[in-house]
Order: C-alpha cells, then sequence, then structure tokens
C-alpha cells in the first residue's frame, strides 16, 4: 500500500468485523472511520471525504450498491471495494456496474483485503 | 336396471353391509381393489377388509353408528387402513350411506377409494416444497455463515500477525472471545437449518401447556434473568392437554422468549400466558413483551424464511415455528404497535378436538 497513510471508511452491519478490519488497517499505519448502516456511511463520506471506502453489500438503510453510487459520485477520486457474503457472478457485474474498483466475497483474509485495496488504489491512479 | 349398472361400473368400491356387519354385495372394483374374486367377499363379516389390529375398533364403530345411522363421511382426518386379501394394507377413504328399508333391511353402502397415489403426491409435493424452500434457504445460510466465518477468520489473522510481544493477555482474551461467540453463531445457524431439513417421524403425546413452559422456562430463566428481563407467568389451571411433539413446541416457546430477549435489549417484561380461545376446543399460549414492538410493514414478513430485523439474525426462527406449529394442527398470530410490544400466540387444539382438526 506504499508509505501512505489513508482514511479509510469502513462499512458493514458486522461491528465486530468492522472491528477487527481497522484494527489491521490501523496497525499499517492508517486511520479509519466506521459506519454501520448506508445512510450513515454515505454522510461520514460527505463530512469526512475518505481515501477509500470499504463496504459491504447487504446493509440496513441503503445498499452497498447505493453507497458505492453516491461515494463515487460525490468522491470520483475515492476508491470503492465492495465485499459480500452473497458469492455470484452477478453480484461482481452489478459491483462494477455501480462504479466499484474491486470486489472482495467473503469470507476474506485480511491479506485478501489488503490486495484487494492495493489494486483498487492502483486503478484509480 | 340402471343403478345396477352403476354399481358394476362404479370407478369406487362399493360395498353393501347389512345391520350385523355382514357383506351384502360388492363391486367389481371391490373386488379389484382388495384382490379378492367374484362373489368371495358376499357373506363375509366387513371385517375382513380391516387389518386385524383395527377391527375390534371397526366393529364398535359400526355399531355406534347403527345406533344413530346417518350417511357422512367416515373418519376425515383419521387416517383409515385397508385390508387386501393377501394381508398386505393400504391408505383408504371411505364415506357411508345409508339405506333403510330396503328388501334386505336397514343397508349401509359404503364407498372406499385408495388415496396411496394421492397421499404420494401430497408427500412428494410437500417434500418438493421443502427442497425449494431448501435451495433458497441455501443460498441464505451459505450468506449467513459467511459473516461469523469472516469474522472468525479475520480475527484469527489478526492475531497470528502479531508480534508475541505485543500479544497482551487482555488481547488475546478479548479476541478469544469474539472468535468463540462468532463461532457459537454460526453453529447456531447450522443447526437452525438442520431443523429445516428433518424429515424424521416426531414423537406425538398428549403434553400440558404449563410443562411446555417449565421447561421453556428451565432453559431460558438463567438467560433472561441475566439481561434484567421480568418473567410474569399466569397459566390457566384445568386446560385440556395438546397432542405433539414436546420437543418441538418447546423449541417455539424458546424461539419466542428469545426474540422477546432481543427485543429488549435493556431489559423489560415477559408475560406468558394460557387459556382457553374463543373458538371452542382451542387452546392459547401467548408470550407478550413490553420492548419497542414491530412496525407494520415488517409485520407482514415476520414469518417469512429468511427475514429478519436483527443484526446477525437467521430468519429462521419464526419460520421454523410457524411450521412446527402447522404441522401440530395449529396457528401462531401475532399482534404489534410500534411502541407498544408485542403478542406472539399460538392457538392449538386441544386433545378433545384433536381428531377434528
Amino acid at each position: 500500500m506504499g508509505s501512505r497513510s489513508l482514511k479509510i471508511l469502513l462499512v458493514d452491519d458486522e461491528p465486530e468485523l468492522v472491528a477487527t478490519c481497522a484494527r489491521f488497517l490501523e496497525r499499517l499505519g492508517h486511520s479509519c472511520l466506521s459506519a454501520y448502516d448506508g445512510a450513515r456511511a454515505i454522510e461520514l463520506a460527505a463530512q469526512q471525504s475518505p481515501d477509500l471506502v470499504v463496504t459491504d453489500l447487504q446493509l440496513p438503510e441503503h445498499d452497498g450498491l447505493e453507497v458505492t453510487r453516491r461515494v463515487r459520485e460525490a468522491l470520483p477520486r475515492t476508491p470503492v471495494i465492495l465485499i459480500t457474503a452473497y458469492n455470484r457472478p452477478t453480484t461482481a457485474e452489478a459491483a462494477f456496474g455501480a462504479g466499484a474498483s474491486a470486489y472482495l466475497p467473503k469470507p476474506f483474509s485480511l491479506a485478501d483485503l489488503r490486495r484487494a485495496i492495493d489494486f483498487a488504489l492502483a486503478r484509480m491512479a | 336396471m340402471p343403478y345396477e349398472a352403476y354399481f358394476r361400473a362404479a370407478s369406487e368400491s362399493l360395498i353393501i353391509v347389512d345391520g350385523n356387519g355382514c357383506i351384502v354385495e360388492a363391486n367389481p372394483k371391490t373386488w379389484q381393489i382388495f384382490g379378492y374374486a367374484k362373489g368371495e367377499l358376499v357373506g363375509q363379516p366387513i371385517e375382513v377388509l380391516v387389518p386385524e389390529r383395527l377391527r375390534e375398533q371397526h366393529r364398535k364403530h359400526r355399531e355406534a353408528f347403527m345406533v344413530s345411522p346417518r350417511s357422512r363421511p367416515m373418519g376425515i382426518g383419521m387416517s383409515l387402513a385397508a385390508r387386501r386379501k393377501d394381508g398386505t394394507e393400504f391408505p383408504v377413504e371411505v364415506s357411508l350411506t345409508y339405506a333403510p328399508g330396503t328388501k334386505r333391511g336397514d343397508l349401509i353402502v359404503a364407498s372406499v377409494i385408495d388415496i396411496t397415489e394421492r397421499l404420494a403426491l401430497e408427500r412428494d409435493a410437500r417434500r418438493a416444497e421443502t427442497l425449494t424452500s431448501l435451495g433458497s434457504a441455501a443460498a441464505g445460510i451459505a450468506h449467513d455463515l459467511n459473516n461469523p466465518l469472516s469474522v472468525v477468520l479475520s480475527r484469527a489473522e489478526l492475531l497470528l500477525g502479531t508480534p508475541e510481544d505485543a500479544l497482551s493477555p487482555q488481547m488475546l482474551r478479548e479476541d478469544l472471545e469474539v472468535i468463540h461467540r462468532q463461532a457459537e453463531r454460526a453453529s447456531r445457524i447450522v443447526s437452525e437449518f438442520l431443523e429445516l431439513s428433518r424429515h424424521g417421524p416426531k414423537a406425538t403425546a398428549p403434553l400440558q401447556l404449563s410443562d411446555l413452559v417449565d421447561k421453556a422456562l428451565l432453559l431460558m430463566g438463567e438467560q433472561m434473568r441475566k439481561a434484567g428481563i421480568a418473567v410474569n407467568v399466569a397459566l390457566q389451571s384445568g386446560l385440556p392437554p395438546v397432542m405433539g411433539d414436546a420437543v418441538s413446541l418447546e423449541r417455539v416457546l424458546i424461539n419466542l422468549l428469545s426474540n422477546a430477549c432481543d427485543a429488549m435489549p435493556r431489559g423489560g417484561e415477559v408475560r406468558i400466558a394460557s387459556a382457553r380461545d374463543s373458538r371452542p376446543g382451542w387452546l392459547r399460549l401467548s408470550v407478550a413483551d413490553n420492548g419497542p414492538g414491530i412496525q407494520p410493514h415488517a409485520l407482514d414478513r415476520i414469518f417469512d424464511l429468511l427475514y429478519t430485523t436483527k443484526a446477525g439474525g437467521s430468519g429462521l426462527g419464526l419460520w421454523l415455528s410457524r411450521r412446527i406449529v402447522q404441522e401440530h394442527k395449529g396457528k401462531i398470530e401475532v399482534q404489534s404497535e410500534p411502541g407498544k410490544g408485542a403478542v406472539f400466540s399460538l392457538l392449538l387444539p386441544g386433545v378433545e378436538n384433536a381428531a377434528e382438526a
């Protein structure tokens, strides 16, 4: 991920998963924001202009696709990674259609997450 | 004579029996489905067409019928078994017509239909419905399992990636607790899914609602106390039992209590009550909470498979509960308004009514 410290917005309705990813990313030198529903995610993105958004697909109040679309609209330089437990080809299609830079099916390893982030940032550069 | 022609050609089995239960006449369809030759059945007691173990019961039934005879279907809802000449059995539906004052006295005409195929079709339809549900449930289950598994996987990875000198006992303990909790959640989802696919025959016995409540509270009581939930029990005494499988019905009650707990994370009150329902012969067991209540749009969907309003909910509990209650010939209802808690009621037939349910 280079030496750049990123502000990363993590969105998932599973608080324990968000906490785990946050700890991992903070260890790598980044700072993390958390949201547990789509509405809050969109709000935080607008307020805080994160460098990267990692969001689950299934969320209360606006799903991950909506979050992806809104973030891409408001912050064109911010890549979005979509994570999901619904691992189907159509989901990947929908993810990229909404503007996601990368798609990560659950369960994923933290190494996978890191690779996905590198990939998403490279695409945006 | 047209009636004779009808009798001979009828596609259901027709058997004419006299007041003593003796077969006066049987039509060709009867010989066919029971495996007898022409004329063999005339003069035989009707009980020869009934499995031995059921003959006494059948005789009593017949005698009771003669006391107040009227045309009616026999034992709707009861499984009736018939016996062929070779001793094999098959399921049937029987209807009886009373024909008094004939040349041969007061007669009963029994019409018998072999329902083997229909029962098989019904069973297949039920199974197909379960498989379809299972198919879509499988996708939902996979999704539900992926969430706790993600946490287990990534949290363990995090720990493994932590240099030993940075691993504090407190960190280890907290992380292990998270991993443990998520693994338990995953295994709960698996066992609920297994419950979904179980076809096994269930035990059926007369059960007292009060015993079901006692057992459920034995299992849930501690958890509810810890959650700050006061339990109020108001069980009417002298209620008839219900016929059913204690384990399944307890499961339903536990599901309702568990949902009430989840609805009131900061404590509250749960009231369990049993009483006769306004419908005669029916009993009502209700679980009421004073939590936030259920939104109107959720009320319609709350029993749907995989519908859940809980983060981390499986969407199986109420669907399974409804299925179990329906298998017991009962109904499950919910009444709720936002801000006014929720009441879930189980309606079950009392045992005097079970045969007609």
